[in-house]
């Protein structure tokens, strides 16, 4: 077991392994009120969200999630303990993955019930023989009052942290194999004056991978530790290894402690009571017996509850602080916003403060960060961007877009309705290619797709590919755009997905000259490359924004600035009501 | 992760594999069973419900044909058995009989072995020897056997006495096994397949349905049907705790029941739970009852939550709990303890069913001290 020194030391994060608020959100509440500066909980690997939302202090924090081990290995870099809520069924194997993704990590606290003698035993020899301290299986878990609490131990409210003075360090260990019964003890210490070195619960199952043993040992070894308070079940023989130990002279500090059980005693046929292990096949395994071989080893032994109580009360005390600190009325927010910022020195955007960038005066930069979410990394993303708004800020009034901002202004409506109106024309049809670009684009290259197989797949069903193809422009009279955009590619490191658009256009364009890659096609691949390189975009990061329309944002953002244009242009124009002329109409009944 | 025993036709159906011979026999299939008998064949029929030494309480029939094994097994029945087994008759010397049982440990499987088998073992307790599975003085295929299947159907415990060994061949004449229950989903045995010495009691086996089907757990057994003192318990290690504490005072004939719900289980699963035991309450003939409400103080179920479901039972049958004169003592903390107690109080005073509620300033066990001075007041 790792010594609690060490563990004061340096306490450690903490990955979650599984969903459980009210066993996450404890820990964050003993950080806080211990004063740490941050939690240690710094993730949880669940498929459910991105992050979740946790109160610090009264605040709230967002801690983030991964959907497995080792997309949160490749984020965190290393942890020191886990948290692992599984079930008991997959209790074994996320332990094995944990380790597997963190082989430094120093242990942790497994949950569950229910998980197979056999897969105890095997975690046993795998990791607590090599050093590792795992705490479980079953029981809440391992607590070192003001420094680490890895489980539900002491209690899941924040009221119980405060009055149990679990964030003040102390001299009673605390040893149970229960884990409703760990608490009543912790209640029953700090009610009569004394703080924790710490507190640990091996569970009641038959195996913990934290033994008695080791617990005792780490108690003697622990220089703040002066009295082992212990608590007990029949079943299984822990008590004559600890009985052991203390004839032995390996626990020379006092032990104070009730074995439970007794009722067994009542009984012609052995009763299972509600622990796995607590069930005595034999005479030495009834609570009798390892109270008697306890007591002959010198440990304190009381008979009732009534009697362990005032034995812990005549442990010395020790001096505990009132701590007054409230964290009553907490409520959630409804929702998150990393964006932006109203603070008490003004308004913030992006993680800088409106009066920096106007005095940076670089708007490409602002709109990029604004994209991104965050600062680009790389000057080149804000300089494509900046390219990409100049190409496309309008493209003539014949286009659905236009047309509908110039009706709508001549019929006499305002700027936002003129504007609307061209913006809902948006979509799969009309200025929607470059989001259909960058999906084609990005498939290809993830899915290590045949680029002539992609070409002849649309051959066959005869639709176009996003991206691909212009009315005017054709092999031999290129886009002056394009050529434009293409001096990005000599920038980059690598640029695989335009590299891949380019060998369709080669496809395409030797079935018919003006199937070009297009000036959609050529932002959408270009993107999509810097993106990867210049700001570390992950594959799955990529796919998230082909998905929330990320792409159109390329063309919407300009093209504001396009029909805002032809609005004020027909306002001062001002020719009136528009309306087609009967012979552009063609009329036809129905039957 | 409980140990729980295999009934004796399946442990040697996996055990053995498919060279068994023997046959299942249940009460409510019997002639259907029986039918499976060769008609040729003497056979060993034996009540397969767990339970030891079946010889000496006379739960053992030899040489019975297919014709009579009918009427065998009904005499059988007649004793309070439901379940039993038969197996083509093996002639062989006492002499042959050997002991070895397997037992899972933390440190490898714990091999003890004696040259002296059957009932001989207990006549020679110094003959018993632990072995490593390497070393004990049986063939090796069959330790292999062994082994493999404990692992793979999770068994913790085998012991087979007698056993004989003839030219490499071993025979289980019994065979014992008991099987973490926790390895069930990946192993062949089945819920079915588990024996109980006892037959549970319809409130028994309710309450083990609910543990079934619940991410929460629950126990309930009967200790003395008439009981005065009724426990409604949180918690598996302070239930013993608070039980522990009538066999202190020398009063443990007087509680009716043992039994607890822990990990932070629903309203409903506690309005169940409630319902089970106070319905065993009402049949009790205990001249003067009380029901003790106790837990430590709970890591993280939640207190309110769970009184909740308690007071919808307890509701239920108020005006009859009131008739009995039965009281309710109360000592509960955790999460939302002084809402869940506050709630209880007014509860209990309102349908003048209060003995007491407390919180965690008091010792958890007095409150069995104030129902145990109830009853005897």
């Amino acid at each position: 077991m790792r010594n609690l020194a060490e563990i004061r030391e340096r306490p450690g994060t903490i990955l979650v392994l599984g969903n459980y608020k009210p066993g996450i959100q404890t820990t964050l509440d003993f950080d806080f009120l211990s004063g740490k500066d941050t939690p240690s909980i710094v993730g949880i690997v669940s498929a459910s969200a991105k992050f979740q939302k946790y109160f610090w202090g009264k605040n709230e924090v967002l801690i983030p999630c991964y959907p497995t081990m080792a997309d949160a290995a490749k984020a965190l870099g290393s942890v020191d303990w886990m948290f692992n809520i599984n079930s008991g069924r997959r209790a074994k194997q996320s332990t094995v993955e944990f380790f597997e993704a963190f082989p430094e990590a120093y242990g942790g606290h497994i949950f569950a019930e229910d998980v197979p003698e056999q897969h105890a035993i095997e975690l046993y020899e795998r990791y607590q023989l090599s050093g590792k301290t795992l705490v479980g299986t079953a029981g809440v878990g391992f607590l070192v009052p003001g420094f680490l609490k890895l489980g539900v131990v002491g209690g899941v409210d924040w009221r119980q942290v405060q009055h149990n003075y679990l964030t003040q360090a102390g001299s009673v260990a605390v040893l149970s194999a229960s884990g409703g019964m760990i608490n009543e003890i912790i209640t029953l210490v700090a009610q009569s004056g004394h703080a924790m070195s710490f507190a640990l619960c091996f569970g009641g199952d038959r195996w913990p991978l934290t033994t008695p043993k080791d617990a005792f040992l780490a108690a003697e070894a622990d220089p703040n530790t002066t009295h082992i308070v212990y608590y007990g079940e029949l079943g299984g023989y822990d008590e004559y290894e600890l009985a052991e130990l203390m004839k032995n002279g390996d626990i020379t500090k006092p032990v104070t402690c009730y074995i439970s059980g007794v009722i067994g005693e009542n009984f012609d046929q052995p009763v299972q009571f509600g622990h796995a292990k607590a069930l005595a096949g034999n005479q030495s395994e009834t609570a009798s017996a390892k109270r008697l071989a306890l007591e002959e080893a010198g440990a304190t032994v009381a008979k009732s509850m009534v009697e362990f109580k005032s034995l812990v009360n005549k442990l010395p005390s020790s001096d505990m602080k009132e701590d007054g600190m409230s964290l009553d009325n907490r409520s959630a927010s409804l929702f998150t916003s990393t964006i932006s910022s109203e603070k008490e020195d003004g308004y913030y955007f992006v993680g800088e403060s409106l009066p920096k960038w106007a005095h940076d005066g670089d708007i490409a930069m602002q709109i990029t960060a604004a994209l991104l979410g965050r600062k680009p990394r790389s000057e080149l993303t804000s300089s494509f961007v900046k390219t990409v708004f100049l190409l496309s800020v309008d493209h003539g009034p014949q286009v659905s877009g236009a047309l509908n901002t110039i009706v709508t202004a001549r019929a006499g409506k305002g700027l936002v309705d003129s504007l609307a109106a061209g913006l809902l024309t948006i979509g799969s049809r009309f200025g929607g290619a470059v989001s259909d670009a960058a999906n084609e684009w990005f498939k290809g290259v993830s899915e290590e797709k045949n680029p002539a197989e992609h070409v002849e797949a649309y051959a066959k069903v005869k639709k176009y590919i996003g991206g691909i193809g212009h009315k005017k422009y054709r092999v031999g009279l290129p886009d002056p755009r394009t050529e434009v955009l293409a001096s990005f590619v000599k920038q980059l490191p690598n640029h695989p997905h335009y590299d891949y658009a380019k060998r369709i256009e080669a496809i395409t364009t030797a079935k018919k000259g003006s199937l070009i890659l297009n000036v959609d096609g050529t932002i959408a691949a270009l993107m999509l490359d810097i993106l990867e390189t210049e700001e570390q975009y992950t594959k799955q990061q990529l796919e998230e924004l082909i998905t929330a329309d990320f792409f159109n944002a390329l063309f919407v953002i300009p093209r504001i600035v396009g029909f805002t244009a032809h609005y004020l242009d027909q306002k001062r124009l001002d020719e009136g009501l528009f309306r087609l002329p009967d012979s552009n109409v063609l009329l036809s009944e129905n039957d | 992760m409980a140990r729980v025993k295999l009934s004796e036709y399946r442990a040697k159906t996996l055990l053995v594999g498919d060279d068994y011979q023997g046959t299942s026999l249940s009460l409510e299939g019997l002639s259907k069973d029986v039918a499976k008998l060769a008609t040729d064949t003497a056979y060993i029929i034996k009540v397969d419900q767990g339970i030891k030494k079946r010889g000496k309480q006379g739960l053992v029939r030899l040489n019975v044909s297919a014709k009579n094994a009918q009427d065998t097994i009904k005499e059988l029945a007649e004793k309070g058995f439901h379940r039993f087994i038969a197996e083509p008759m093996f002639t062989h010397d006492d002499s042959e009989e050997r002991y070895v049982s397997f037992e899972r440990t933390r440190d490898g499987i714990k091999v003890l072995y004696s040259e002296h088998g059957g009932v001989s073992v207990e006549e020679n307790p110094d003959s018993v020897q632990e072995y490593s599975l390497e070393d004990v003085p049986l063939p090796k295929h069959f330790l292999q056997q062994v082994h493999d299947v404990m692992n793979t159907q999770h068994m913790s415990f085998v012991e087979i006495n007698p056993l004989v060994v003839r030219n490499e061949a071993c025979t289980l004449l019994d065979a014992a096994v008991l099987v973490d229950s926790a390895g069930e989903y990946v192993s062949s045995w089945t819920g079915e397949d588990i024996v109980e010495a006892r037959t549970p009691t319809d409130t028994e086996a309710a309450i083990a349905v609910l543990n079934d089907n619940s991410p929460a757990a629950f126990t309930f057994r009967i200790l003395n049907p008439d009981g005065a003192l009724w426990l409604l318990l949180s918690g598996g290690g302070a239930s013993i705790t608070i039980a522990d504490e009538a066999m202190n005072q020398g009063k443990a004939h007087l509680i009716g029941n043992y039994g607890e719900y822990s990990g932070g289980p629903s309203t409903e699963e506690t309005y169940l739970y409630t319902k089970e035991v106070l319905k065993q309450l009402f049949e009790s003939n205990a001249p003067k009852k009380a029901v003790v409400i106790a837990g430590g103080v709970a890591n993280f179920t939640d207190v309110k939550k769970t009184f909740k479901g308690v007071i919808q039972a307890l509701s239920e049958v108020s005006g009859r709990l009131e008739e009995q004169g039965v009281k309710v003592f109360v000592r509960r903390g955790g999460p939302n303890e002084k809402e869940g107690l506050a709630m209880m109080e007014s509860f209990l005073k309102e349908h003048n069913l209060f003995g007491s509620v407390h919180g965690s300033d008091i010792v958890l066990t007095d409150v069995v001290t104030e129902g145990l001075e109830y009853i005897d007041a």
